[in-house]
């Protein structure tokens, strides 16, 4: 895992898109968010939002034969927003047909941030989400 | 009969899966995370747990620390499976964050789900006073 930058109010962080580093990811991203003193439901709601668009990256971007299957997670406050940003330089693949037990991610992403935006190009897929930070104890 | 099968902390320590069984039931107790890493690990599981054929199969959340929508998944195919055989999965006491992604999926109203209780859950029921008020919520 590659440490891009490391300040207070800003996270970036770009690894290889595993499964692994997917939690790894999701676990650096919450204690992020507890750094700077969000409540526990909007912890909560924008780990679990961060995973599902890592999973998304890690099941959907990348051939299984890629050699540098990347996805990087940027979030920042601005203006008391949480601004995150997730992307990979994959090729967005839709999920198998099948029973339907999956494909829930967006829907929860939706569910769980105040705004969500999915962009798609020849150069990867972005999705972007925000929520309010509304720090305890203020 | 009675069973105990851990996930390979060396594989993933950040999952566990403990198995006990009797005639009755199987009560299937995760702890840690349940992601992409170890959804197949659970599926497999109770994949086998389907095929042994108990009436009814309990998953005990409570020590899960982080449910997202792969294990909603497994969950939600284990019970239709079981339900197209007249048997049942129950999903014991979610924590907060399992309760929400149940919640926002609408699987909450799905899926059977037994409420939170105030004490721990271990294979042996408790003992005196305070056992009588656990157990009474406790699927049979």
């Amino acid at each position: 895992m590659r440490l891009r930058t490391a300040a207070t109010e800003w996270f970036d962080l770009a690894v290889e898109a595993s499964p692994v580093n997917a939690r790894q990811l999701r676990v650096r991203f919450q204690e992020w968010l507890q750094m700077l003193g969000a409540p526990v439901t909007l912890v909560d709601n924008l780990t679990l939002a961060v995973y599902e668009a890592l999973a998304n990256v890690v099941e959907h971007a990348y051939p299984p034969d890629c050699a540098h299957p990347l996805m990087r997670l940027q979030a920042r406050v601005d203006h008391r927003q949480v601004l995150i940003t997730i992307s990979d330089h994959g090729r967005w693949r839709a999920p198998a047909s099948g029973p339907g037990y999956r494909g829930r991610g967006l829907a929860m992403m939706r569910s769980l941030t105040t705004a969500l935006h999915l962009h798609r190009s020849a150069e990867g897929t972005t999705v972007r989400m925000r929520a309010p930070l509304r720090c305890s104890g203020r | 009969m009675m069973d105990d099968l851990w996930s390979d902390p060396v594989r993933d320590p950040g999952f566990g899966v403990q198995v006990c069984s009797n005639a009755q039931r199987s009560w299937v107790s995760l702890r840690g995370e349940l992601d992409l890493v170890s959804a197949s690990h659970l599926r497999q599981v109770l994949a086998q747990l389907c095929r042994d054929g108990y009436p009814k199969i309990v998953v005990d959340l409570s020590g899960l620390e982080f449910l997202g929508a792969v294990g909603l998944a497994v969950f939600h195919q284990v019970d239709d499976q079981l339900r197209a055989v007249d048997r049942q999965l129950i999903l014991y006491r979610p924590r907060r964050l399992a309760r929400r992604a149940l919640a926002i999926t609408g699987l909450d109203t799905v899926l059977t789900i037994q409420p939170v209780t105030t004490r721990s859950l271990t294979c042996n029921r408790p003992r005196g006073r305070k056992a009588l008020l656990a157990n009474r919520n406790r699927p049979q």
